[in-house]
């Protein structure tokens, strides 16, 4: 067909312990793509983000990243493949500032060694400056910069998240991954987030995948959505399939429901 | 012509001005040493006093090795006693078991001290991942009784090798060192761990603390930080280690036992842990505070342990209080920041 998909999942699987968390997973994303991944709670969605960035090691199957099987690959691999992630309950580094955050997910772009570092060579001290632009400049893009100095755990909510959106981005991503980014969010920052979404993957030309439960989110501005229930996909297609698909009203609201 | 030329002067001046800042920090040690050397001569200070300054010196740079450890890339170690012994014994069996220190035409002694000093930085980052490797697969209590198991060892193991004295203890050590190789060496501690700490490797320690699985997701290899913070918080240690068997001449197991790590973990923990400031000064004040209660014989450790838990109760960051001494912190180019400053 067209070239290679950005990332293309084979029969990924989990088991923890007697819980089948995800069964015969089959998943393809075109480069530039924004897909959803919708079900409901413990359908086992932030679950398969953890195959995705090695933080569990799936027990079938396998995942192609641009092509190559990264399935096995510690955690730090994923990311210099190529996958950021944000996290359901943000992770940030909570004693640091917004600038620290930045500057430690710009770690794979600093090119100096271990002894230029304990001599602090002049490289170092080029490359510092240099890296303390860039991480102004994306926090600048991000409507971040007033909030540079700030303790990440000082911040509102909204902000969190945008700081971790940020961060992912330091790591010139070419997936990214978010994992309900509208959660505790109200309309008006749900309607704000979309936007932001769509300018991120244009802006940084990404592509985007991802989790979220708020339906007019989703529906919105993802090119076709998948659904997943009891670990097991059972539904696929555009934003308009699926809001008339039974499977999915039914996984949603029960028989007879209705969006 | 005269506008750029007032320009360049103006240059030379900031830079000139930048200069002495960066050096202003090893001007004022030289002058220490200078005052402290002046005041001994002129009988104002006591050689007993210049004995405990030196201690205390050498207790901040194991302390700051420690600090790498616990404080900045957030592991639990408790044994740090096991590589200031590693540093002791390994430089100590060079000068005096290797050569006969005292027989060499004093040219060439302190090229075999350096040497001794390197042959303890070596073996002690030779233990630093031996014991930092393995033991990345425990965390927090676990970890802390992997390190405590490993000083213990080491000081069993030395008590069975006879060439150093084994559990007599290990005599006849040239005692070359002097306050001035404490501060050279004290000084190249700061400054090299200092530009580890603020450079991308320091950070990289830093993110493995705050959170591993979320460092991990920015692509930072969490296991080669935390070996690497063990292996550099040895060698600090050791080379303290190698200080401290010069100074002494002599040398026992039971000086390295898992009380004498407690002792550095007080240190980092009531200075600060997490700053280079914290771990000397919480360093410096308990080496000298209790020789200054020396008057209240039996009541000494009383107070001492008061103080200690009053100021965790009052003061849980630390003397320092988190805050690193602003000499510390390298300046990125001056021009940059301000262009920063304004976006
Ligand atoms: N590490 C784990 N150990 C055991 N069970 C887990 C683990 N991670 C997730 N699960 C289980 O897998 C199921 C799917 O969880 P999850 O992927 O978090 O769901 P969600 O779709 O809400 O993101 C849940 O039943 C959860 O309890
Ligand atoms: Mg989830």
């Amino acid at each position: 067909m067209t070239a290679t998909p950005i990332l293309e999942i084979h029969n990924l699987g989990v088991r923890f312990g007697g819980l089948q968390a995800v069964d015969a997973f089959h998943y393809v994303l075109q480069e530039g793509d924004l897909g959803g991944i919708i079900g409901p709670n413990g359908a086992g969605k932030t679950t398969i983000f953890n195959m995705l960035t090695g933080i569990y090691p799936p027990t079938t199957g396998e995942i192609f990243f641009r092509g190559k099987n990264i399935v096995g690959a510690p955690i730090h691999d994923f990311t210099r493949y190529g996958i950021a992630r944000t996290f359901q309950n943000i992770r940030l580094f909570k004693e640091l500032s917004a600038l620290e955050n930045i500057r430690i997910a710009r770690h794979m772009s600093v090119n100096y060694g271990l002894f230029s570092a304990l001599f602090r060579r002049p490289s170092v001290q080029r490359r510092e400056s240099e890296l303390e632009e860039e991480c102004m400049s994306l926090l600048d893009r991000l409507s971040l910069a007033q909030y540079a100095h700030h303790k990440a755990s000082s911040l509102p909510y909204g902000v969190q998240r945008r700081l971790e959106l940020a961060r992912a981005l330091a790591t010139s991503p070419g997936l990214l991954l978010l994992d309900e980014p509208a959660a505790g969010m109200n309309p008006q920052e749900v309607d704000q987030l979309s936007k932001t979404i769509l300018w991120i993957r244009d802006e940084f030309r990404v592509t985007i995948l991802l989790i979220e439960h708020h339906m007019q989110l989703v529906m919105n501005i993802c090119d076709h959505i998948t659904v997943v229930n009891f670990g097991k996909l059972i539904a696929e297609g555009k934003p308009e399939e699926i809001r008339v698909n039974a499977a999915v009203i039914e996984a949603y609201l029960g028989k007879g429901g209705k969006f | 012509m005269s506008g750029s030329g007032t320009g360049v002067n103006i240059d030379i001046f900031h830079k000139l001005k930048r200069e002495a800042r960066r050096c202003s920090p090893l001007i004022g040690l030289a002058v220490f040493y200078l005052a402290v050397t002046y005041l001994r001569e002129a009988r104002y200070l006591k050689a007993y006093y210049i004995q405990v300054l030196m201690f205390g010196l050498i207790n901040c740079m194991v302390t700051m090795g420690l600090n790498l450890i616990n404080g900045v890339t957030g592991q639990f170690s408790i044994g740090q006693a096991g590589f200031v012994a590693v540093g002791a014994y390994s430089s100590a069996a060079v000068t005096t078991l290797l050569f006969r220190f005292n027989a060499l035409p004093s040219i060439v002694r302190p090229l075999v001290f350096l040497l001794s000093i390197l042959v303890a930085g070596i073996a002690a980052g030779v233990f630093g991942y031996l014991i930092g490797r393995p033991s990345l697969r425990v965390k927090g209590d676990y970890l802390a009784i992997v390190t405590l198991g490993f000083g213990e060892i080491i000081r069993a193991i030395i008590r069975l090798i006879p060439q150093v004295g084994g559990p007599r203890g290990f005599s006849g050590i040239p005692r070359y060192v002097n306050l001035a190789w404490i501060l050279i060496f004290f000084a190249l501690t700061i400054w090299f761990l200092r530009n580890y700490i603020y450079s991308a490797y320091g950070r990289a320690c830093i993110s493995c603390r705050e959170d591993d699985l979320a460092a991990e997701t920015m692509g930072i290899n969490t296991t080669t930080y935390k070996v690497q913070a063990f292996i550099i918080g040895a060698v600090t240690a050791g080379v303290a280690g190698a200080l401290l068997a010069h100074l002494l001449g002599y040398l026992h197991p039971d000086q390295f036992s898992y009380i004498r790590s407690t002792d550095f973990l007080v240190y980092l923990y009531a200075g600060g842990a997490g700053t280079i400031s914290g771990a000397v000064v919480g360093a410096m004040a308990l080496t000298i505070v209790p020789e200054m209660l020396r008057f209240l014989s039996g009541w000494r450790l009383v107070i001492y342990g008061l103080v200690l838990v009053l100021m965790m109760l009052y003061r849980p960051h630390g003397i320092s209080n988190g805050k690193e001494f602003s000499f510390l912190v390298p300046r990125l180019a001056p021009k940059k920041t301000e262009e920063v400053q304004e976006g």
